[in-house]
Parts: structure tokens; sequence; C-alpha cells
């Protein structure tokens, strides 16, 4: 290996690991690095001084290196079985060293700059062909961006015959016949075989692999890059390309069904807070903090940063699911770390990538309500199953079938009339990457509009249009500054506004939620604002609020900033180098709230003399402003030391790491973080890995003696098809086992801080006097915790990766375990009596989640025809063993041993089918006497009465246990397909009737008992306890994603000096398929009764090209 | 030279460091340096009595349950009044009987009761930490006394309130360290130990305190008067057939003595009937109405403020007032109102004609209750089928409260809002504790039994008892007259449980009104209500806190 040592070196310079690069030796990839700019002058004199005998060639390399300003490269086995070189030079120039070295050598060389390129000579590789056929093919091999490829090995396949891409993707080379196919093979890039035929001129555009497990590095954490092959934790990987295929504002749910081991669930539409709760590996704790660390090049950050990203901006995504890659956030890491990495400059004159995007956003599912006629009859069968007169006399609900009075017996599907069928969204993004040797910038630029689904915008007093606008912007700038400093300045920052009612969203839903069909009109006969229909007055009209009820604007504004600097120190030993990082981040939030109230009148029919009579309700007022304004400062250092190193076959890196964070929110007292990290990583022969990851961290948030915590993780790999028994085998090309086992933190515990002390506090009043008078008061306020400190977490993991047949067909399958203990937990046996509050929660709590991932990718090419097929299940449940608890008086109501979100509740047994089961069962005593079609309960300790003694534990948790996608697609001549299933089996949730929804006209009766979706109608609250009866399978399979491009063919694009262009259409959340009763929803977003704002389904198109 | 320079950079980079790592000592040293310790709570006249001014807040009120968001009130649980609003709600669990240890209405009262007791007990082991303070002479009682007087008073009344839930309580004389194992062990205290405790309590207070304050602002605080108002209360509580199951005389005696005491340590100082009608409102109501009335011993604040939880207006008037009409009172209510003359409305010889139900009745149900017809914020109230104040989505009575309601506060506008407190203990309340305890206490009725009830029935113009009456028949009377007279003032759910007759009264059917459109009254069942006499008189211990307590017992029946 020290045989490389100058390449490395000269690599590094670049910024690629060495360990890519010296698998894939490839000199002419980099010819292209120095063409470009003429930046290094040559105008060194030089003096070379050599006296040496019999020595290897490398060695002669070394020297003239040492003495002058000029490095090497070459490809290894071209230096190989030359003999030993004798050589005397006095005071030479570069050009007579290298004239007098490689005068008797089978090399040739050429200088670049500073570079000295050393390849064999032609002569030995090709052999003649006289066959008359034998021609020479000429070509250029680009990318799938349309940038060329330099280095790009093409083979003949069946001979000896080879030649290389040249830095403008140029090549050329003698083909013997027409029958000749030709393979062409580059790191990174997908093999292609293509057939000759007649043609002379052959381009090519090479597939990104993005799944090769030899060669494609990944980063793994604090910025670390590995070569997938040596990496022995538990991560999955996606990149831009996939993020690319959702067109969703919120980065959170492109990733649904992507990568194994993530639960997503989307819970509300609402532009600008439509992001899903992101679960690694499911739940692991009942403390409030279940989401993983985000993690964005290098950095810990918060969630919204990662939400607003745009996806043009990332390079990749990756998790990080086990100990071995999550114990270097040691405090911060238990939940799993999300790893953004983003785009960098590369090489090359500036590539301008421009994508344009426009869609159609719509509701995938609203609730469907009866209309105010089957609503009178639905409340007349009440009043007549509760004994109680009917509402509604026949000729009431006559009106109401007949529509004939509008104002009074109105008929208003509010959910359809107060939202859109459809909101656009647009999306552009300009980014611009290039670089050279010294400078390499990425820079991009975004903007998405996304309107809202509220009706009625036009109508608006306050001409305002609802809205969340965003730009993102970027620019990642990497620096050499001399032969061993590189830095990177690294800048992105974030506006974002959003616009909307003065009452709010929530508000606007809930007033439509309750609704019913009959609650009112939306105007009155005179034109004003209806409040409510003949016999009943409402909240809030949602067109008032809409349209009168004033607005917010919400302004967030980001900045963040990352300065680094790396200093390589091989001359105090080789592969030794340090690090500093310093970042910033600036996140200012400022809404501004006008509200207003509105007129509105309750309309009450006509009197004797005909006139109209109102009854005012609401008074208008002016528009009131109030604001909130939150600011985050945030701060981040690091320094590091790197060392990477081998000898023989022993390969070692390490790094130590030390780093600060300093976050000010608000007014708050600063939150902080302090710790060293570190990693050992160590193989033999690329075959038997070993690692030891260590986090030893801590934050402010614990009392001085609990501050810091050591945790270490240890893992373990072995390519067994590196060994002789299988590696003969063609049919398998990798075959890892890896393992891994470690201690990894959490420190999140709900916002509560110094839970260590004991104080008082300011709070509370009491009124005293004849004109009373409060003078505050004092409270106990924490009653501390002083050994508080954060939750453990030991996991286990077990995986294997394997790839078969040309690693076309690729397996990664993981077991899991992991044991949070210390969880944080309000200590619930304490006795009332005490007559304390504020107790500090004890860390006592202890769950266990254990579960499974696999994962199979499939592609295949046939010709132009390319393939692939991608299916995943991730699988994980976890289970409370302890939470603070006394042991209840029946045991069966103990929730240890149950899932997070078990409660107790009764166990449903369905309806009571007839009035002989009801004097049969158990006494139901919730209000009104049961009558056939109740619900009937479990009498769990069969003492004839239904009391809370029958609870058992029941769990609705719409994290399902098991997730799962699939996609699949393929490409052929330009044009690319692919769709993406997602979903989940095993979720429950409590999906109660939304106000007047049509599943009541499937209520209970005698004749459909079998078949009825709800209890009989009957105003009684036995229908509402807590219990099973609402709950429902919350599984459902979606077509998440799906996707058509075609890219135009480049001699089409030449004459317009356009690299590449490639229009698409994709979509997202296209079908759903549940089990629901009422498909009045998205499954996801089922717990609760109310629907929020409806999840969306998108139809996107585009249009990219870059030039 | 470039190995130096090398050395050099390394050099500067490791000063750097260094120099980072001296900026702090402890980078992690980040917590709270004005931490309010408990010197400077007690150090501090001013933070000790707001710290002990919270102890106020779990004071009942309308709701009995003042500190949670609960638009019920109490008088729904009895034979008084019907939730009509949420009518399946928390409330109705005393009218299913549906009340089990692990959920019922005011089951939190029981932790929140022992808070303030908590705090009380804090506050005393703290007391001496409390400087006197200095100047402001002239005043009844030191401040630090005062302070110390209405500590024990409050702690009196809080466990009261317990044995008058639950009987036999946990006795927590000192604030418990919850990290001792041994504090999950204590047992229940018979309640004849929590009675003593509580007059241990007011002795401590009365020996301090002043029978009123001379200032203004101090009105609302404990006194000597609301004290031993409490004990007698108290001692009339433990007298009474739920915690004195043998009967013993004694006990009558003794609450009669107490009951005496406190009438005339108030008469004594100043606190009469209110006879005096004032502009608006008869002297009845003026004793709700008013923020400081002369037969008032002791209030709370806040059952009538604007929140909208403690606003009785929003919460019992009528939607065609703008309120949610959410308590109605029950026709057994309205029928338990005498007629003018003095005659039961189902008395022989009794004009009560049934379709003209309310004319010639005893003037406090029109005081209390808003009916058909009556006149209130310048229109009829109009019960019937369409008219504004009939409610029509459940089974209603078909009565508004009235008592304590403000006329002139327009509820559409929220306009013309007065303040009034909620009245805990007032004269009229210890006459009819004394004549219920003196009646107990002897064979028959003596001229004193009849003079307390007869003060009261002057005050409304209500004819005299008929003399005579014998134990028996006077009991009756005196029942009927604490019913009527503290109507909705949230005494008579738990009287119906110390006599232990809410196995008869909060049983079966109660009723409402229907007014036709050609004005026929009739007198539908609303619900039929059940009580389980064999476990309800006293509410469960809270299921968490027997599992938290294997020495608990839990009360028969749950």
């Amino acid at each position: 290996m020290k045989f490389n040592l100058k390449v490395v070196r000269l690599l590094h310079l670049f910024g690629y690991p060495p360990t890519r690069i010296l698998l894939a030796m490839k000199l002419t990839a980099f010819f292209l690095l120095f063409a470009l700019v003429q930046v290094y002058g040559n105008g060194y004199s030089q003096n070379i001084n050599i006296r040496e005998k019999n020595q290897s060639m490398v060695h002669i390399l070394e020297l003239i290196e040492n003495q002058s300003n000029y490095s090497f490269l070459y490809n290894k086995p071209d230096l190989k079985d030359l003999k030993g070189l004798s050589l005397v030079l006095v005071n030479a120039n570069i050009e007579q060293a290298l004239e007098e070295c490689f005068k008797d050598l089978p090399l040739t060389y050429k200088i670049f700059q500073q570079t000295v390129v050393i390849k064999r000579k032609k002569a030995v590789a090709l052999p003649q062909n006289t066959l008359p056929l034998e021609r020479t093919i000429k070509g250029k091999i680009t990318d799938d961006t349309g940038k060329p490829i330099p280095g790009v090995s093409i083979k003949v396949k069946g001979t000896g015959t080879g030649a290389a891409s040249d830095q403008d993707g140029n090549y050329s080379l003698q083909v013997p016949d027409q029958d000749a196919v030709l393979i062409f093979s580059s790191v990174g890039y997908l093999t292609q075989e293509v057939s000759v035929g007649s043609q002379t001129n052959l381009d090519v555009q090479m597939q990104t692999d993005i799944s090769s497990l030899e060669e494609v590095s990944v980063v793994v954490g604090l910025s670390n890059k590995q070569t997938k092959r040596s990496i022995v934790g538990a991560i999955a990987t996606i990149q831009t390309k996939e993020l690319k295929q959702s067109p969703v504002a919120n980065l959170s749910n492109a990733l649904a069904g992507r990568l194994p081991g993530l639960f997503t669930v989307q819970s509300s539409g609402q532009p600008g807070a439509d992001g899903a709760a992101m679960y690694i590996r499911g739940m692991s704790t009942y403390g409030p903090n279940k989401a993983p660390l985000i993690v964005i090049d290098g950095l810990p950050r918060s969630d919204g940063n990662f939400q607003q990203m745009d996806a043009s901006e990332i390079e990749s995504v990756t998790i990080l699911k086990d100990a071995s890659s999550t114990a270097l956030y040691g405090i911060q890491g238990a939940n799993g770390v999300i790893v953004v990495t983003t785009k960098r400059g590369k090489d090359g004159s500036p590539a301008i990538n421009v994508t344009m995007q426009n869609a159609v956003q719509q509701p995938v599912r609203l609730p469907k309500l009866m209309s105010s006629y089957q609503n009178a009859i639905f409340q007349n069968t009440i009043a007549k199953n509760d004994g109680t007169n009917p509402i509604w006399t026949d000729e009431q609900v006559e009106i109401f079938r007949s529509g004939s009075d509008p104002y009074l017996y109105p008929n208003v599907n509010w959910f359809r009339t107060m939202l859109k069928d459809e909101a656009l969204q647009q999306q552009y993004n300009i980014n611009v990457n290039g670089g050279n040797q010294m400078v390499k910038y990425f820079v991009s630029g975004s903007y998405i509009k996304q309107g809202t689904l509220l009706n009625f915008e036009d109508e608006s007093i306050f001409d305002i249009k609802n809205k969340f606008d965003r730009y993102n912007f970027r620019s990642n700038v990497d620096l050499k500054l001399t032969k061993m400093l590189d830095v990177q300045v690294d800048l992105a920052g974030r506006l974002e506004e959003r616009v909307g009612p003065g009452s709010g969203f929530q508000t606007v839903f809930d007033n439509i939620n309750a609704m019913g069909t009959d609650a009112t009109a939306i105007f009155n006969p005179n034109g004003s604002i209806a409040h409510g229909g003949i016999k009943q007055l409402f909240n809030q009209n949602p067109y008032a609020l809409i349209t009168r009820s004033g607005y917010y604007n919400e302004y967030t504004n980001v900045m963040y900033g990352t300065l680094s600097a790396r200093h390589a120190l091989d001359i105090i030993t080789p592969g030794l180098s340090v690090q500093g990082m310093f970042s910033f981040e600036n996140n200012n939030f400022k809404g501004t709230y006008r509200k207003a109230n509105y007129d509105s009148f309750w309309y009450k029919g006509l009197d004797n003399n005909g006139d109209e009579i109102y009854q005012q309700q609401n008074v208008k007022s002016s528009l009131s402003t109030s604001g909130s304004a939150n600011i985050t400062r945030y701060n981040y250092t690091d320094f590091r030391i790197n060392y990477k190193r081998s000898w023989n076959q022993h390969n070692v890196s390490a790094q130590i790491l030390g780093n600060r964070t300093f976050t000010v929110m608000n007014d708050d007292l600063p939150y902080v973080y302090q710790g060293v990290s570190s990693r050992f990583l160590y193989n033999f022969k690329d075959r038997y890995y070993a690692e030891l990851n260590m986090g030893y961290n801590g934050s402010e948030n614990f009392p001085g003696n609990k501050r810091y915590g050591f945790f270490p993780a240890f893992s373990a790999g072995w390519i067994i098809s590196d060994e002789a028994f299988l590696k003969s085998n063609t049919a398998v090309d990798l075959l890892k086992l890896r393992g891994s086992y470690g201690m990894v933190g959490n420190d999140k515990i709900g916002g509560n801080r110094w839970l260590y002390l004991f104080d008082y506090a300011a709070g509370g009043n009491y009124y005293f006097g004849t004109s009373p008078q409060g003078g505050g008061g004092f409270n106990e306020n924490r009653v501390g915790n002083p050994n508080v400190t954060w939750e453990k977490s030991a996991k286990a993991n077990i995986g294997v990766d394997a790839s078969f047949f040309n690693n076309s067909l690729q397996v990664t399958y993981d077991v899991f375990r992991e044991l949070r203990s210390d969880i944080l937990t309000v200590p619930g046996t304490i006795p009332d009596y005490v007559g304390v509050s504020n107790v500090s929660p004890r860390n006592t709590g202890k769950v266990l989640n254990r579960g499974m991932e696999a994962e199979v990718r499939y592609r295949k090419q046939v010709g132009a025809f390319e393939f692939f097929t991608t299916g995943q299940v991730t699988y994980a449940k976890n289970k409370i063993l302890e939470l603070d608890q006394p042991a209840p008086r029946f045991p069966y109501q103990d929730l240890r041993g149950y899932e997070i979100g078990a409660s107790l509740g009764y166990y449903s047994l369905g309806y009571f089918q007839n009035q002989q089961e009801i004097d049969r069962s158990a006494v139901q005593n919730f209000g009104a006497t049961i009558i056939p079609g109740d619900v009937k309960y479990l009498d769990l300790n069969g003492d004839g009465v239904i009391d809370p003694f029958d609870k058992v534990p029941i769990v609705a948790n719409n994290v399902a246990p098991f997730v799962f996608g699939f996609s699949l697609g393929g490409s052929y001549k330009g044009i690319d397909v692919s769709v993406l299933f997602n979903g989940t089996r095993g979720g429950i949730s409590y999906i109660g009737p939304t106000v007047g929804s049509v599943l009541y006209l499937e209520a209970w009766t005698p004749e459909n008992s079998a078949t009825a979706k709800t209890p009989v109608l009957h105003s009684t609250s036995n229908t509402w306890q807590p219990s099973n009866f609402w709950f429902q399978s919350a599984d459902y399979i979606k077509l998440r994603n799906a996707e058509i491009g075609y890219t135009f063919p480049k001699n089409m694009l030449s004459r317009i000096k356009i690299t590449s262009l490639r229009v698409f259409a994709n979509g997202q959340n296209l079908v759903i398929w549940d089990k629901i009763k009422v498909k009045d929803r998205d499954p996801e977003a089922t717990n609760g009764g109310n629907v929020k704002y409806p999840i969306q389904r998108i139809f996107n198109f585009g249009v990219n090209f870059q030039f | 030279m470039k190995d130096l320079k090398y050395i050099m950079m390394l050099c500067s980079v490791v000063l750097l460091l260094m120099s980072l790592a001296a900026c702090k000592k402890d980078f992690l040293e980040r917590a709270p340096s004005d931490l309010i310790t408990s010197e400077e709570v007690f150090g501090n006249i001013e933070n000790a009595e707001d710290f002990l001014n919270n102890a106020y807040n779990i004071l009942p009120n309308w709701f009995d349950k003042p500190e949670n968001n609960h638009v019920w009130a109490l008088a729904s649980g009895t034979d008084e009044a019907e939730q009509v609003w949420d009518a399946d709600g928390d409330v109705n669990h005393f009218n299913t009987g549906n009340i089990t240890p692990q959920y019922y209405p005011f089951m939190d009262r029981y932790f929140d009761l022992y808070k303030a007791i908590r705090r009380i007990n804090i506050f005393l082991e703290n007391y001496n930490k409390i400087p006197e303070e200095i100047g402001n002479s002239g005043q009844q009682v030191s401040r630090k006394q005062r302070l110390k007087g209405e500590a024990y008073g409050l702690r009196a009344y809080y466990y009261f309130e317990l044995f008058k839930m639950w009987g036999d309580v946990a006795l927590v004389k000192s604030s418990l360290d919850f990290s001792d194992p041994n504090v999950n062990k204590l047992k229940r205290s018979p309640v004849s130990e929590v009675y003593a405790y509580v007059l241990a309590n007011v002795d401590s207070a009365v020996a301090i305190l002043p029978a009123k304050y001379n200032s203004d602002a101090l009105y609302g605080r404990m006194t000597a008067t609301a004290v031993k108002a409490l004990a007698a209360r108290a001692s009339l509580y433990y007298a009474s057939k739920l915690f004195n199951s043998s009967n013993e005389e004694s006990r009558w005696a003794e609450a009669a003595q107490k009951n005496k005491e406190a009438i005339n340590f108030a008469g004594a100082n100043g606190y009469v009937l209110c006879t005096a009608p004032g502009s608006t409102y008869s002297a009845y109501e003026r004793v709700f109405q008013d923020i400081k009335n002369e037969e008032v011993l002791f209030t709370r604040f806040g059952v009538n403020t604007t929140s909208y939880y403690t606003n009785v207006d929003k919460i019992t008037e009528s939607n065609g007032f703008g309120g949610d009409g959410g308590t109605q009172v029950l026709q057994e209510m309205v029928d338990a109102y005498e007629m003018k003359d003095g005659k039961a409305i189902n008395g022989s010889g009794s004009s009560y004609n049934d379709q003209k139900p309310y004319e010639n009745r005893d003037p406090r149900l029109g005081y209390s209750v808003n009916y058909h017809g009556r006149l209130w914020k310048g229109r009829e109230f109009n019960m019937k089928n369409g008219g504004l104040d009939r409610i029509t989505w459940t089974p209603a009575p078909n009565y508004y409260i009235r008592k304590f309601l403000a006329e002139e506060y327009n509820l559409f506008t929220y306009s013309n809002y007065r303040y009034r407190p909620w009245v805990l203990f007032r004269l009229t309340e210890l006459y009819l504790n004394y004549a219920e305890a003196l009646n107990e206490s002897m064979a028959a009725p003596n001229s004193e039994v009849y003079d307390a009830i007869n003060a009261i029935r002057k005050r409304v113009d209500m004819p005299v008892l008929t003399s005579g009456l014998n134990k028996d028949q006077m009991r009756d009377k005196i029942r009927q007259e604490r019913r009527v007279e503290l109507a909705f003032e949230g005494h008579r759910f738990w009287d119906v449980r110390r006599w232990k007759i809410a196995e008869v009264v909060d049983k079966g059917a109660v009723h409402g009104v229907v007014i036709s459109d050609n004005d026929v009254y009739t007198y539908p069942s609303i619900e039929t209500r059940s009580f389980n006499p064999s476990k309800n008189y006293l509410l469960p211990i809270p299921q968490t806190e027997m599992d938290r307590n294997p020495n608990f017992i839990q009360n028969p029946g749950y």
C-alpha cells in the first residue's frame, strides 16, 4: 500500500477519500482536473539530485517528488514487474530527470501542470487485426446529466483490446468486426454492454450506480465517508434522484417506503405544516422525544432544517439505525440519526441545472356527509329511539328534502364548499456546480409556492391569498488553499412565509368538522353572514372565518453556515490530519396576527308583516394586531484529528473529535452540549472489520455529577465472500455478516429543564377584598430529582449484506433489539395525600423494542432496456417493561407488557342484538338506558356490571409495526418509468365518525344487524366510552409515487447548446387501498374523530435541463 | 523551513484549543442562578402571604370543584337541578350511580385538598422564618399572626371537606417526604380523629383571628367568625346519621352548642339577617348580589367572574338570553316551595293549581327560579314549544336558575357585568343548623327551635311555623326550610347524604314541565335516577390511591 502513497496524497487534494480511489485507479479520470484552469505556474527551477542503485520505480518517483513540485499519477499494475532501476542525476531539471528515468522502461509519461502521469506504452497492448471489417469506433461518454466522464474503461468483449475515455469523455478504439460488443465500465457507474453493429460513432450515457456495494461511499456520521463494503453498522441511504421523484414541499414526505427501518406518519396536509413524524425502527420510548436526530453535513440541526430543505440541494439521505453508527452522537443518538449530505462542486466548467415544476394538489379524501334531508331523518330516528318527541315534523323533513327553504332548512356540505377541488404548487430550482483544482462550488437557489385548498380567497375582504412560500439558497464551496489545507465554506438560507386566515386553519377545520349539512346556510336572504338554521345556532361560519376573520403572516428566516478546514499532517506521520469546524445558525420567526370579528345574523324566518327577522350573533370589529417572535441562535464548534493508514493488509483509521454546541432560544438560558467522540476502524485484508465508536458527552440539563455519559459501541464485519471457499463462486459477489452492540443516549426530556433543582416560583393568585384584588402567589415549583439523567439505550444488531449475479441482486437483512432504560417517568407511586405536585420525573421507565428489516434490490439490463425493482419491509414492536406505576388492583389492568400507546378501555363485543341479550348481560350504566343495537362491553370480572374495573389495556397506535415499500421501474431509450408503493400493517387507529357522517346511514337496525357500521341511533354516552369499538385497522397500501420521464437524445440538444433535457410527470399519494369503514380520510391521518387539513394528492409536471 | 512552518501552525492550533478550553471552567454549568428558594419565599412576609393565598383557591364554589373546567353545578347531582347541556356528562354519574373508584366527578378534589394541606403544612413549618411586618401598626392583629390564623382555619376547612366526602382519611399533619418508603403505609384515620383535628385547628385559628376585618382589603380572608361557623357546620355533620350511626345524642348537643356559640359570636360582632331590600333586589336576593352582605360570614372569590368556567350567568342562562342553559331546575325543587300561606302544595287545603303553578307561592321561588312567564331582563320567559327559552335537543325541566344571576348583565354583548362572590357561610345556615341540632338533641322542639326557623321565614314574609310540632314533624319542617332557603348553594347534595335520605330523594323519576301552545301544563318525567345506599353515601377513595397504599381499606361497596 505504501507504494501508492503519492497518489493517495494527490487524490486527497480533490476531497476524495483514498479508499474509494484506490479501488478504482483510473488515471485519465483526472486529466480533466488540470486541463481546465491555468492556476499553477510552472516557472520553478528544479534541481534534482539522485544517486540510486537497483531501486524500485516507486522509490525513485518518491525521490523525484520530494525534490520537485511534481506529483506522480499512475496505475499500480503498470509499475509491477519492472526490474530494479539505477539512476544518477545531478542538478537535473524535471524533464531531464524524467527522460533519464523512463528511457528504458515500457512506460510513457506526460506532464500536466505539476503532475506527471505515467502509463504503459500502448505497443504492448494492442494486437494487430487484419480483418477487413476492423475499424475505429469513436464516441463520447457522458453521465446521466450529460457531463463527460473521463477515464471510462472500454473493452472489446472477448479480446484484450481496450481504451479509456479522455478528459472530454471522448474515446476511440479499434474493433475487429461488426459483431463486436463494447463493455463500458467506470467507478460509480453501471457497466454497459453495447453492440457495435455498423456504427463508427457510438455515444454512451453511463448510468449512476447508486447501489454498488463495492464502490459507493456513504456518509456515516460526523461527515465521515465509508465505502458501503466496509460498513458494519445498520444504515440505509437514498440519493437525490429518488428524493426528487416526490413532488412534495416537505422533505419528510419523500422518504416513505424508501428507507428500510424508517416509519413515517403524515397527519396533516396543511401547506407549510405537513411534515411527517419520523421514527427510526419504530418507537423505543414513551418519553416525549421519539424523533431521530437530524444531522446536516455533519452537524446536528433542528428538524425544520431537514423538512424544509430542497431536494435538489441534497446528495443523499442516510439513516443510522444501530449503536455503531449512532454512538458518536452519544446522548443525542438513541432515536437514530438522519444524516443529510448536500451536494458539492465537481471539477469542470460550470454546469447549470434548471428544474421547473408545476403541480396540482387535491385532497386525497374528504368526509362524506349526509344531506340535510338524511340528517333530519337521522335526528328523528335518534329521538324515536330515545323515546322523545321527533325533532322535525314531517313537513319540515319535506322542506329539507325539497330544498325549498335553503335559509332556514339549509343543505350545505361544508367540506365540499369551503375547500377547492385543487390548489396549485410551483417549484423552481437552479443550481450550478463546477470548479477546478483550487475551488469547487455548488450553488443552488429554489423557490416553492404552495396554494391552499381554502375556497373563497377571492372574497376575502382583506385581499389576502393563503399560501406557503419558501426560498432556499445554498452555496457550498471547497477551497484548496495549499497542498495540505482544504477549506469548506458552506452557507445556506431559507425564507418561509405562511399566510392564513386570521382564525387559523385549525379553527376553520374545527368548525367545518362541527357542522352537519343542516347547520346553517352560508348567507342569509339579505346577503349577510348566516349563523344558524331553523333550530340551532352555530359557533362560527367557516365562510366568514376564511374571508372575514383577518389574516396572519408568519415569516421564518433561517441562515446557517459552516466553515471547516482540514489540514494534512503527513509531515508528522503519514495519514494524519486535523480538522476544525465552526457552524452557526440563526433562526428567526415572526408571526403577525391580524384578527377581526364579523357581523353575523341568525335568520329566523318572517314575522307577521312578512319582514325577515334577524338576531345578531357576532358583531364586527376592526382588525386587532398581535404578534409573536421566536429566535434561535445556534453555534457549533469542533476539532478533530483523523488518522488513516495501511500496513501490508492492515488498514486502520481513527478519528477523535471534540465538540461544543451552544444554542440560545428566545429568553431561555443557553442549551449547551460538549463532548468527545471517537472512532477506531480496523480491517484486515478488507475482509475482517472491527469498529469501536464512542461518544462521551454531556448537556447542561443534568446535575453536575450526572452531566457526562459514556456511550461505546462495538461492531464487527466479515466479508465471507472473500474467503477461499466462496471466492470462486461466480454467483455470489458479496456476502457480508455484520453485528454491533452498544449504548446510546437520549437527553431530550420534553422541554423540562433543570429537573434536578428544587425551588419556588411565582404563580397562581387569589382575590381578596370588597373590590377584589389579586396579589399574586407563590408555589412550590420544582420538586427536583437530584439523580435525573438521560435515557439509555442498549442496541444490538445483526445483519447480512449479500449481492449476487454481478451485483444485479442485492439483499440486506437486519435483526435488532433495543432495550431503552431510564426513561424519564412521572412517578405514579407517590400517594396523593402527600399532596406534592410537580415532582420531577424519575429515570424509571423501560421499554424493549425488537424487530427486523429486509431489503431486496434487483436490477437488470437487457440491451437498451433497463429494469429495477426494490422491496423492503420493516417490523418493529415495542413493549413497556416498567413505567413507575403501582401494581393495579386487578393485574389485567397492568400496562406493563403492552405497547407504547396502550391505555385502559372497555373491550367491545359488538352490538346488543335484542332486548333478551341486554337483560341477560351485565348492566351498562353509562347514561341513557341501553337498547338493542347499542355497544356491548365485556364484563371482564364477571360482577354483572360494566365499570372501570372491566377495562383492559387497548392499543391504538398509528405507527404500525409493519411498514413496507416496493418500487419498480425501467428505462428504455430515454424513457424512464417508476412506481413506488408503500404500506403499513398492524396499525390500529381510533376513528370516530365526523359530525353528520354518512356512516350513520349504516347504523344498526334489526334488519342490518350483521353489517351495521355504527351503533343504533341513540343518544347515549354508552357509545363513546373508551373502548376498542371505534378502533379500526389503519393498514394501507398507497401508490405513493409514480414517475414517467423522457430524456431527449443528445444529438438533438447539442445544436441548442443544452447538455441534457428531461421532461417528466410524477405524482404523490396517487391511490390508496385501505380498510377503514368510510373512506373519508387518509388512513395515515386517522387518530381522532376530526378531519384536519386533508392530506394531498399531487400531480406534478416538470422539466429539467442542463447547459 | 517547511517543517518549521508546520510546527508553528500546529502550535497555534493547540494554543487556540487550549484557550477555548480555558474559557469557562465548566461549559455545561448553566443552571439558573435566580432560583427562588424557601428562604426567599418565607424570608419576606409579602411572599409568604402570597404562598398561603394560593391555598384559598381550593375553597368550594358553585361547582364544588373550582379549579377544574366543568360547567356543571353540584345541584344537578341531587334533587335540585338537572344538567342539560352535556346531559350525559360528568355530574350525571351521581344520577346514574356510576360511581367507581376509577372515576367519578370531582375525584381529583381528593388530591387538590391534600395539595392545599401540604401548602399549609409547609407554611406553618416555615412560619418561624417569616419576619414580622415593620411599621403598619394599628392592625387588629399583626400580619404574621393573621397568616398563621388563616392557615389553621383553612386546614380545618379542608379536613372537614375530606371527611365530608370520604369519611376516614389519612391525617397528614406535616409535609411528608415522598421518598420515604413508609409514606406509602399510612392508614386512614377514623372520622372521630379527623373531626377532633378540625376542632383543634379551629381553636388555634380562633385564638388568633379577629371576628371581622376593619380593612375592606382583607375581606374574604379567614376570620374567627368564619372558623366558628365552620366548626358549627362540622359538628352538625359529625352528629348526623352518616357519621353517627348509633345516634349519640351528645354529638347533637355539641352541635347545638357550637352553632349557638357561632350565632352568638357573629351576632356580637355585628352580623345580622339581611332584611332590608335594596333598590333592585329584595333582602333575600341581596345576600347573593352584594359583594359584602350583613348576614354573610364567609365568601370565596370567583364563582362569578367573566371566566367562562366560573360564570354562572353564562352557564345557566337560557339560550334566549345568550346563555348555555346548562343547569336547569327540577320540578321537584319547584314543588318544594310552599304556598304563600305556608301550606305545602300538596298539603290539605292547599290552593295550589297545577295549571297556574306559580301563583301564590313562597316568594323565594320567584327569587331563585326563572319559570315560564317570569319577567327577566325586560321580557317574559317563554318555555313553550318554539319559545326562545325552550331547549329541544334533550329532555329538559324547563326551569332556569335565577338565584345569583345579575339581571342587568347582557350576555350577548357581555356588558353590565357585575362581580358577585360565592357565599360559603351565612348566618341563616347557622340558624338552620342550630334548629336541626337542637331538635335532634331533645325530645320535642323548644321555642328556640321555632325562633330560629321563624326568623328565616319572616324575612321573606312567610308565615311562622304552626306550633305544637313533634320532633319528627319539626325535623321535616327544618329540612324543608333548609332545602328552600339554601337552594342551589351547594348544601343539599351533602345534606341528603348525611341524613341518609338520598336513597329516597335521589332515586327514581325526576320531572320537568311542558307547556303546550294552549297553555296546558304537564309534568313529564325527564330522567330516572338511581342511588345505591349500600355504597353511595360516601365517595370511594380513588383507585390509584388504593393501589399505592396497601394499608388503605376502601369504603364499603366499591
